[in-house]
């Protein structure tokens, strides 16, 4: 390995790499600044987990590992599980909070059920469930980043369409109603995107990854502004950056530290930690410091 | 009947021990709505578990116990200090502590894993099915390390549960009154989560990360849907642990798949069928008897119609209403075809050859009473809320089913008229 950095990271998978996590990134941070506007950052976690019997299902019923319907199962499965939830917590006394952590928790559990069963069968090969909660990001192929490409593409043109009654929608839910807009239709639509998003990342970064990269960019965004429209642009800005630091970080760990590497994911997630981190003492008016200027001047 | 052998029956007794324990802190947990820290604390964990090796090089129980312990309580302390603080939510603050906590976790695990036989795979997704072979000696009997510390977790959180009831009660139903009687409603619900946290990594082994959070919280919300006293809630939440616990062995025997994901499988069809079925807060009971209320209702409207329509006269009119045209009037088709099938077997109703429809002598009497009850409240409102005369129909349309013979006494004592606000006799 005589590589520079600079070498490793312009060859062309690691250019893949680079290009389709942060697309996935920025979509992420896009689609999140609503999920956390909204409340339902966590909406996200439930989704991504509950996308494995939907994956499972789809590799039952075609007995193939090829990306489209096992995409395709994902969505379903996970727009299934934010119905249950919407149903638990309409129709019953149980809270909302509880209501996502039995759906996820279940999904899961259906989920493991399935695999297993996959791979219990002699003639289905494991349908590999580590790379679904780890993702292995080093192994993404231009194809997975056509697919992340085109998801990246239909989230900003879907938000950019519909930003006036995202905006209603996050903001004041009950006002949007009166003024007759389909309230139920949109946030069924938002569900859409976050499950997009999820399914797209699933195969690159892992079920907890995606919830990361969801929430991340977003609260990281909700600190330093106070208006959506850049809120959104540096949530996606985050999204990108975190990504791209990650990859960068994940080729420069030399070997003698971590001999297989590290995952992709995980530091992904630590570097969008750390913007964040950053961001929570420094942010000029949410910042810990920040805040305690304004807070100083007042008594002064 | 399948014959189970010895090593089967103990993974049946331990995962129900592990279930049964779960589901004590899962009912405060659930209640205190802060399930979610579950899912939170337990990916937390595995942060915990790998700096706790890292600084002790250690590879205990006890050790890495400690270190996800720690990992556990920090999940909820920074989440909730994160969102004290800041503008940022609740939820947000504990997606973003436990989904970092979570890949520290495992870059840690990745770095050391030459180091540590620490397998990702069974911490996340549980293998109950090796529990046999890890065993312990007591006296002659070979019990199995596993059932021996999670059936000393179920003592342990039930006599905890048993010994802080009233502190655990009070912090969870009401924490200001319990910060007035000095309780602090705050240690207490740490207490708790620390609770959660040790029998969260103590069921790893069974259960695996994420399954875990299912036998906490989905037991415990179903016995909240079957029972509204407290006692009654933990009691049954146990109850439904166990036979999740049972029944998900059976599945997992059935259809040759992970024991912990049948389990948890189980456990949200236990869920389901309490959200069903339930006696008072059920979604078909609720259902049915709204719909039972409806037929009273529609039952109600199609004799104050006949009765409106023949008032002129009694029980002789020109062109009687025909039961067409009593269906269209009350807007439920379905509802409406039952309800006059019914007033018809009743005898309070009787539809002649030529489809007309006329009240009985019975039936005069039912009506009567009810378009006295509607015209008695709409003299009511008139002459104590001063509503004008076309105000006081809606309202009183929707509370003449509930006014009784009683009431219906005072209220004509009361408004002292014969007439209502229309200028209609009250009958």
């Amino acid at each position: 390995m005589d590589m520079t950095l600079f070498e490793h990271l312009t060859s062309f998978n690691s250019l893949m790499v680079l290009l389709g996590t942060a697309l996935l990134g920025g979509a992420c941070g896009v689609v999140g600044s609503f999920t956390v506007l909204r409340e339902r950052a966590l909406i996200g976690d439930c989704v991504a987990h509950a996308s494995l019997p939907g994956i499972c299902v789809a590799f039952l019923l075609l007995h193939e590992r090829s990306f489209f319907p096992l995409f395709i199962g994902a969505i379903a499965a996970g727009l299934l599980s934010a119905w249950c939830i919407s149903i638990i917590r309409d129709c019953t006394h149980i809270k909302e909070d509880s209501a996502i952590a039995i759906v996820l928790s279940c999904f899961f559990g259906l989920g493991i059920t399935l695999s297993r069963q996959i791979q219990n069968n002699p003639r289905g090969a494991s349908a590999g469930l580590d790379s679904f909660i780890f993702g292995k990001a080093a192994t993404m192929s231009s194809s997975d980043v056509q697919m992340i490409a085109t998801v990246a593409a239909i989230v900003l043109a879907v938000i950019l369409l519909l930003r006036k009654e995202f905006t209603l929608l996050c903001f004041d839910r009950e006002f949007a109603s009166t003024l007759g807009f389909p309230v139920r239709l949109l946030d069924f639509v938002l569900m859409t995107l976050v499950c997009l998003c999820a399914a797209a990342g699933l195969p690159a970064v892992g079920a907890v990854m995606v919830v990361a990269l969801l929430v991340f960019p977003a609260v990281t965004a909700r600190l330093w502004t106070d208006t959506l429209t850049p809120m959104i642009a540096i949530a996606g800005a985050c999204g990108v950056a975190s990504c791209v630091a990650g990859v960068t970080l994940s080729a420069a760990v030399p070997t003698t530290i971590a001999p297989d590497g590290l995952p992709t994911g995980p530091l992904i997630v630590l570097c969008a930690t750390l913007i964040f981190t950053a961001s929570f003492i420094f942010a000029p008016r949410h910042g810990l410091l920040g805040r305690r200027r304004t807070v100083t001047q007042e008594q002064v | 009947m399948v014959a189970l052998s010895v090593d089967e029956l103990w993974v049946i007794a331990t995962c129900a021990v592990c279930a049964a324990a779960c589901a004590i802190p899962g009912v405060f947990l659930v209640l205190s709505r802060s399930s979610l820290l579950a899912d939170g604390i337990s990916h937390a964990a595995l942060a915990g578990i790998g700096a706790a090796f890292l600084f002790f090089q250690s590879r205990s129980p006890i050790i890495m116990l400690l270190g996800a312990f720690g990992a556990g309580l920090f999940t909820a302390w920074a989440s909730s200090a994160i969102s004290r603080t800041s503008v940022i939510k609740p939820d947000a603050a504990l997606g973003v502590v436990f989904t970092s906590l979570f890949s520290i976790g495992v870059i840690i695990i990745t770095l050391v894993a030459r180091q540590v036989d620490l397998d990702p795979g069974c911490v996340l997704y549980g293998l109950p099915e090796f529990i046999p072979f890890d065993t312990v000696r007591f006296a002659s009997l070979e019990v199995p390390r596993g059932f021996v510390w999670l059936s000393g977790l179920f003592v342990v959180n039930a006599a905890l549960c048993w010994l802080f009831w009233k502190e655990l009660t009070l912090a969870t139903f009401d924490p200001l009154l319990a910060k007035a009687l000095g309780f602090h409603p705050g240690r207490v619900h740490y207490c708790l989560l620390a609770c959660v946290t040790v029998t969260i990594v103590l069921s790893f082994e069974a259960l695996g990360s994420i399954l875990v959070v299912t036998m906490i919280v989905a037991p415990a919300a179903a016995a909240y849907l079957w029972s509204e006293r407290l006692r009654s809630v933990v009691l049954i939440a146990v109850i439904l642990g166990v036979l999740s616990a049972v029944t998900g062995y059976g599945g997992a025997l059935l259809l040759n798949s992970s024991v912990a994901g049948t389990m948890s499988v189980a456990a949200g069809l236990l869920f389901i069928a309490a959200a069903l079925l339930a006696p008072t807060r059920g979604i078909v009971p609720t259902v049915w008897s709204r719909k039972v209320l409806q037929y009273r209702i529609v039952r109600d409207d199609i004799l104050g119609l006949i009765f409106r329509w023949h008032e002129v006269d009694a029980l002789q009119s020109a062109t009687p209403l025909t039961p067409k045209e009593i269906h269209e009037a009350v807007h439920h088709p379905v509802l409406a075809r039952l309800a006059l099938r019914s007033l018809q077997q009743r005898g309070e109703v009787i539809v002649s050859h030529d489809r007309a429809v006329r009240l009985s002598e019975r039936g005069l009497v039912e009506a009567r009473a009810l378009v006295r009850s509607h015209r008695l409240w709409e003299a009511y409102l008139a002459k104590h809320l001063h509503l004008p005369p076309d105000h006081v129909h809606a309202p009183s349309e929707r509370t003449e089913h509930f006014i009784g013979r009683a009431l219906a006494r005072e209220i004509a004592e009361d408004v002292e008229s014969k007439r209502d606000p229309h200028g209609k006799p009250i009958p």
